[in-house]
């Protein structure tokens, strides 16, 4: 936000989308840009405090529109800034207008509208160098003149006229004259369509100052076609999005694994240097206090929570409940709640970040409207434009940058439906609970492990498409938007753009959800943790020996979360989970699994008593779930409960960090508890009909 | 000559918008994108969605809004 209060001058960006203007945008900031948002709405923009002409200026990057006659919500913000309708701010200073060379025509039907709202103006004429190159010569003081402001011919992706662009802006901002060269209004005195009248007075600019060549071939003309054509144009997309995919997880696999050894060296390296005891007890706690308190305030600017009463007591409170902790207890909360809790969600950065270099690449190829267009016909069938299966491939590496992709969807119900369904599909969490169960269940043939992962990718498909169909016809009721889309030419994409935007998009994941994420840890490892098991009972487990596959710790360990709230509360709900087929301390690995779904496989591993390191032996933990017995003697991991817990995995909403993106997205926690309501109803009732379907079966 | 209405087009060709029935957010993109009335567009490729270039550029459109435009052809 800026204030018209400020000396500091204020420079707003605004011109079509796929114009170049993001990619000018980072070439003018380069690195001291950051992501604000725009209060009440889920609209981000990318803003710069920097210097120019030896002066500071704010520079706004408003998101792209077609004109002032705006649709989406992106679009309604940008005009907002445009006309000065801020809280708090007036009209900017400076508008840095960007016109695609490449597409100018198209590019001043908006430019019109911005001349006549009388601000001072600074046009770059940007892509100048790919115009030249299709031989469309443009007369600069020809445009000048017509426009009625300064024109600079720049090229963002090479930085050609950079320096005469800043120049300019750096006159318009600071210059001591506020005279405008007013412009007139081309519908004046007009009675008939404005935008045909705008298109109008486009041409006759384009013909007093632009030279096209003889024919307009554009380039990749033909291999458009087939981008576009209904079958080779799907095969085409799918191809593409198969090895986008296999790249994800191909690159993403080392940095995974590093990320997460560095999080258990961390905790491991935590466990060896605490010491054992309180020597000094008030020592320790000033040390232990200051320091949570240090990490609190840390916490706050990192997630941009403003420092006041009430976030000061909290940060107190913890620090007081930290200093009095006992050291085994500390040692706990830090290794097992906040370094497993955070370790467990940037786990997934690598894959977030691949991801949305390669969305990036296409976004600015100009590739991505083209798969919208062949996509929408199918998926119009079940009442969500082309637009949203972009976001739907994306949430099958994680949910999170899938709703946040959503933003592509110009119109908000057919977002929202895209966003409520996004986490019915397969993330890369839920696949160790498959694994587990695919090998629970057959060990002994691959293909029928295969088959097993397939079916539940399927499932998740299904799911997701027949509940945004569901949607359509309930809640968000009302066919999808028909596509209208500009198909902007293919471009060579910016590397340096696909940087900037994976860095701004991982810090966002990590601000956003990684502060949720460590909160819940904390709070789970306590529901996990506390009430402590009695001394006397410690006592009697150490004395009374243990089984064969077990030890006294991992003994303890299982009695120790039976005692807890967590162990509590999964008893209390098995009259709720029975007919699922759920015993109590599968119950307790539903629970434990919200903030993330693959910490099920590590809590089942404690609740059965082969301690959280045998999760990483497969073979162990299968053969002890297969071992485990009911009261009544029948085995517990029967092919319905497998079935059945497996179904709940596919389609539950486990993943509070999820949960927490789609809070930001749709701007109230209503939409958030939607989703998780019917995600969790979804997953019960399909769960309850596999087992009962199966135990009916003979597979009980 | 009467105007055709766009979505029973089958064959690439120029033509010029003689009127566009109806509102909504979809109608307002086609006209902001140039596709209003006296505008030549040209018809690029059919089908739904279909491709048409105006202005300078390429606009995909699907049927449920494409049967609201109504065009004449435009005499060689």
């Amino acid at each position: 936000m800026f204030s018209s209060s400020t000396a500091r001058k204020n420079i707003v960006m605004a011109g079509n989308p796929n114009a170049g203007k993001t990619l000018l945008f980072n070439r003018l900031t380069g690195l001291h840009a950051q992501t604000a948002n725009y209060p009440g709405v889920t609209v981000d923009f990318r803003q710069a405090f920097m210097k120019l002409g030896g002066k500071s200026i704010h520079l706004i990057d408003l998101p792209g529109l077609y004109s002032l006659d705006a649709i989406s919500p992106e679009e309604k913000v940008a005009k907002k800034y445009l006309v000065g309708d801020v809280e708090g701010s007036s009209v900017p200073d400076v508008v840095l207008l960007v016109l695609d060379a490449t597409n100018l025509q198209r590019n001043l039907f908006l430019a019109s509208q911005i001349l006549e709202l009388g601000l001072s103006v600074v046009v770059a004429l940007n892509v100048i160098d790919v115009a030249r190159s299709k031989g469309i010569q443009v007369d600069i003081e020809a445009l000048e003149f017509q426009l009625h402001c300064p024109v600079i011919p720049v090229s963002a992706k090479s930085g050609e006229g950079i320096a005469e662009l800043r120049d300019e802006l750096a006159s318009a901002a600071f210059s001591k004259t506020d005279a405008v060269d007013p412009f007139p209004s081309c519908t004046a005195g007009c009675s008939g369509c404005h935008f045909s009248i705008r298109y109008d007075w486009a041409q006759k600019v384009m013909r007093d100052s632009v030279s096209l060549p003889a024919e307009d071939s554009r380039k990749g003309f033909n291999f458009d076609r087939v981008l576009t054509h209904p079958v080779f144009g799907v095969l085409a997309f799918l191809v593409l999005m198969l090895i986008v995919f296999y790249m994800i997880f191909s690159f993403a696999a080392l940095p995974m694994d590093l990320i997460d050894g560095a999080f258990t060296s961390l905790g491991a390296w935590v466990e060896r240097s605490m010491p054992t005891t309180k020597q000094e007890p008030l020592l320790w706690f000033a040390i232990v206090g200051l320091a949570t308190l240090l990490i609190s305030v840390i916490g706050c600017w990192f997630a941009r929570i403003r420092l006041n009463f009430l976030s000061a007591i909290v940060a107190l409170s913890a620090a007081v409940a930290a200093g009095l902790l006992p050291v085994a207890e500390l040692q706990s909360l830090i290794t097992d709640g906040v370094i497993t809790g955070v370790g467990g969600m940037l786990i997934f950065l690598p894959q977030i970040c691949i991801l949305f270099f390669f969305i990036s690449l296409l976004e600015d190829s100009g590739y991505m409207a083209r798969a919208a267009f062949v996509m929408e016909r199918l998926m119009r069938c079940v009442g969500l434009p082309g637009k949203a299966f972009v976001p739907m491939l994306s949430a099958h590496a994680c949910a999170i940058p899938g709703i946040m992709s959503a933003r592509v969807i110009e119109n908000w119900r057919d977002r929202l439906t895209t966003i409520l369904v996004l986490p019915l599909l397969t993330c890369s969490a839920r696949i160790p609970v498959y694994a587990m169960i695919a090998a629970l269940l057959f060990s002994q043939s691959a293909i029928k492990a295969a088959l097993v992962f397939v079916g539940c990718y399927l499932l998740g498909i299904t799911a997701a498409l027949c509940s945004a169909w569901l949607l359509k016809k309930t809640v968000l009721p009302g066919e999808a938007v028909p596509l209208v889309i500009e198909l902007p030419q293919l471009r060579t994409p910016s590397l340096r753009n696909a940087i900037l935007t994976v860095a701004d998009r991982a810090l966002i994941f990590t601000r956003q959800a990684g502060t949720v994420i460590m909160l819940i840890s904390v709070m789970l490892w306590a529901m996990a943790s506390y009430p402590k098991l009695p001394e006397s009972e410690v006592t009697l487990i150490e004395q009374q020996g243990t089984p064969a596959n077990s030890s006294p710790e991992n003994q303890i360990a299982q009695q120790e979360i039976e005692y807890s709230i967590a162990g509590r509360v999964g008893r209390f709900v098995e009259p709720v989970f029975a007919p699922l087929g759920f015993d109590w301390q599968i119950n307790i690995g539903v629970m434990t699994s919200f903030a993330a779904r693959e910490v099920v496989v590590s809590t089942l591993a404690i609740v059965y008593g082969i301690g959280e390191d045998a999760a990483e032996d497969k073979a162990t933990l299968i053969e002890t779930l297969r071992r485990q017995k009911r009261p009544d003697g029948t085995p517990v991991f029967t092919t319905a409960t497998s079935l059945s817990f497996l179904v709940f995995f596919v389609l539950a909403m486990q993943c509070l960090p999820t949960q927490a993106v789609t809070k930001r997205e749709t701007g109230s926690w209503k939409w958030a508890i939607l989703q998780f309501a019917f995600m969790s109803l979804l997953a019960y009732l399909a769960s309850l009909v596999t087992y009962q379907v199966c135990s009916l079966g003979g597979f009980g | 000559m009467l105007p055709i209405n766009l979505a029973e087009i089958n064959k690439p060709g120029q033509y010029t918008v003689a009127n566009i029935d109806g509102e909504g957010s979809a109608i307002i993109q086609l006209k902001r994108l140039g596709i209003c009335q006296n505008q030549m567009i040209e018809l690029v490729q059919c089908g739904n969605p279909l491709i048409v270039r105006v202005a300078g550029a390429e606009i995909g459109i699907s049927r449920g809004v494409v049967g609201c435009v109504f065009v004449k052809p435009v005499e060689q």
